[in-house]
């Protein structure tokens, strides 16, 4: 008898032809049908993403708005997403950027640099010869070659812009930025400047990145490298001009890394199990101060809070404090007793 | 800062251009939560899947017909009302009883769903009755909630499985039709 009335109350909200007390009780119904048990139990992977995304597709395969394009989109991802912000460089340094990069390019192309300025007030897209596609922010400008050299891709950009870089391990892609040149040797992550007219920050989100001191006024731009470092995830790099230094540190806010799928809910679980944990998600190293830390135990469910706050609950339910320290956390605190 | 492509707006004009890119980004973006939504409200795995893929199939067929104003809430909405057809249709395979209901039984039952639904909510302690009410009535999320009451994030969530706990069991006669396994797997 249920049935038969639940079923017709569903029925007629579904077709929208419902009373509003029809309405209001379907939506409670509806905000009661939940798991109690905490959702964190449906943890979910990369498996169940790829599974749905391929089904996705597959009902496409036979429909005609795929184009025949479905099997590079099968595999086709970007290798980057770039954001480079060197709004501070003023005019002699693009003239700068401009004698290098023609000097670089000078016998391998034929077909010369094409340069893009936006002087309107929007984004303006546009694709590179080679799949990726550029962002050009107001008040920027960048060249490029019509038709990328072999063995490596690279353009100058003055101003700000976002990358997206099609993923060609045959041709390493460059973008040079004033004095710094950013290589792309993973898959995502950000280039930022300060308003510091001499440094240029670069911050990583996934895969890794190069970035380094061009020599300028050599035969080849690319090969003639001074200082430099590599960025894993969440690190960023900030390169004064001036004394013409990098510095590593974390970014402001860390993101979890795209292989991470796992849980953030603790019920008394030891802090070196948390910190791991933590160290996993977002690839970066946790060091507790004092060995007792580990005894300490832990209880909350963190899935959803950025991670310095996941560090302050975590820290303020053990008594212990936090510093970062380059590219690396530093827990302290007198710890608890081993049990 | 935030990667400049992928704004939801903009995710929504390329995808009218069939742009598969911006598709595809779009669903990265989003699948995750409204899968857990999805299974959360199904409590099976495989429907929840069927729904994303669904939906996402739905969103590229129509893409150029689409007006969405709030892409996330549209997208909600969406697996909502997917998740409502499929509590309809399992319903309907589970009726023995192929006679229709009367028409005057039909509103009987909606008073007594009202009625044990009011009833339900009343017996909860007046605290957790409150955070009930915002919470899932009224859609405020835990952390608006927390702010608003000024109670720790951690206190309005325990309020509100207290509150789910409670209203099941006494609405059991109403939820337990579409929900035997899962009712049964909890009491």
């Amino acid at each position: 008898m249920n049935k038969h009335h639940l079923h017709k109350l569903l029925t007629r909200y579904r077709s929208g032809d419902c009373t509003e007390q029809e309405k209001r009780l379907v939506e409670q119904w509806f905000a009661l049908i939940d798991g109690d048990e905490s959702h964190h139990a449906y943890q979910q992977n990369q498996q169940t993403e790829e599974r749905i995304w391929m089904a996705i597709q597959g009902r496409y395969q036979p429909a005609s708005s795929w184009k025949g394009k479905l099997l590079p989109l099968l595999t086709w991802r970007w290798a980057a997403a770039v954001l480079l912000l060197i709004t501070a460089w003023g005019t002699y340094q693009f003239d700068h950027n401009r004698r290098a990069g023609k000097q670089a390019l000078e016998g391998n192309i034929t077909q010369g640099l094409v340069v893009k300025t936006n002087d309107t007030a929007l984004p303006l897209l546009l694709a590179l010869e080679d799949g990726t596609e550029v962002s050009l922010l107001p008040n920027s400008s960048i060249e490029y070659p019509a038709k990328f050299q072999p063995g490596k891709r690279e353009v100058f950009l003055k101003g700000k812009a976002f990358f997206k870089v099609f993923r060609d391990p045959q041709k390493p892609f460059f973008v040079y930025t004033g004095p710094i040149a950013t290589q792309v040797l993973g898959t995502s992550f950000w280039i930022d400047s300060s308003d510091d007219s001499s440094a240029v920050e670069v911050s990583v989100v996934t895969g890794k990145v190069s970035v380094f001191q061009r020599i300028i006024g050599k035969n080849n731009v690319g090969e003639n490298v001074g200082n430099g470092v590599v960025l894993i995830p969440n690190q960023r790099v900030t390169y004064s001009g001036k004394d013409q230094s990098f510095v590593t540190r974390l970014v402001e806010e860390p993101v979890m890394l795209d292989s991470y799928s796992g849980a953030f809910v603790f019920n008394d679980a030891p802090l070196d199990k948390v910190v791991d944990l933590l160290e996993k998600a977002y690839g970066i190293d946790i060091v507790l101060e004092n060995d007792k830390l580990k005894n300490c135990l832990f209880t909350a469910d963190l899935n959803k809070q950025p991670m310095f706050t996941k560090l302050d609950l975590i820290s303020s339910s053990v008594n212990a404090r936090y510093k970062i320290r380059g590219t690396k956390i530093l827990l302290s605190g007198q710890g608890c007793p081993s049990n | 800062m935030k990667p400049l492509f992928q704004d939801d707006t903009e995710l929504l004009n390329r995808l009218k251009d069939d742009d598969r890119s911006a598709f595809e980004v779009m669903y990265r973006r989003h699948w995750q939560q409204l899968y857990d939504f999805a299974l959360m409200k199904t409590h099976d795995a495989d429907v929840a899947e069927e729904i994303i893929q669904d939906l996402f199939v739905t969103i590229w067929e129509k893409r150029e017909s689409l007006h969405i104003q709030n892409l996330r809430s549209y997208l909600f909405t969406a697996v909502r009302n997917r998740v409502i057809d499929h509590y309809k249709e399992k319903i309907f395979a589970e009726i023995d009883n192929i006679e229709p209901p009367q028409a005057p039984e039909y509103s009987f039952f909606l008073e007594e769903l009202e009625a044990t639904m009011q009833h339900s909510i009343a017996k909860l302690p007046i605290k957790t009755q409150r955070i009930f009410l915002l919470n899932r009535f009224e859609g405020h999320t835990v952390r608006q909630i927390s702010t608003e009451l000024n109670l720790p994030e951690r206190t309005v969530e325990y309020h509100i499985t207290q509150a789910l706990r409670i209203m099941k069991t006494l609405l059991k006669e109403f939820i337990a039709p579409c929900l035997v396994a899962f009712v049964s797997s909890i009491y």
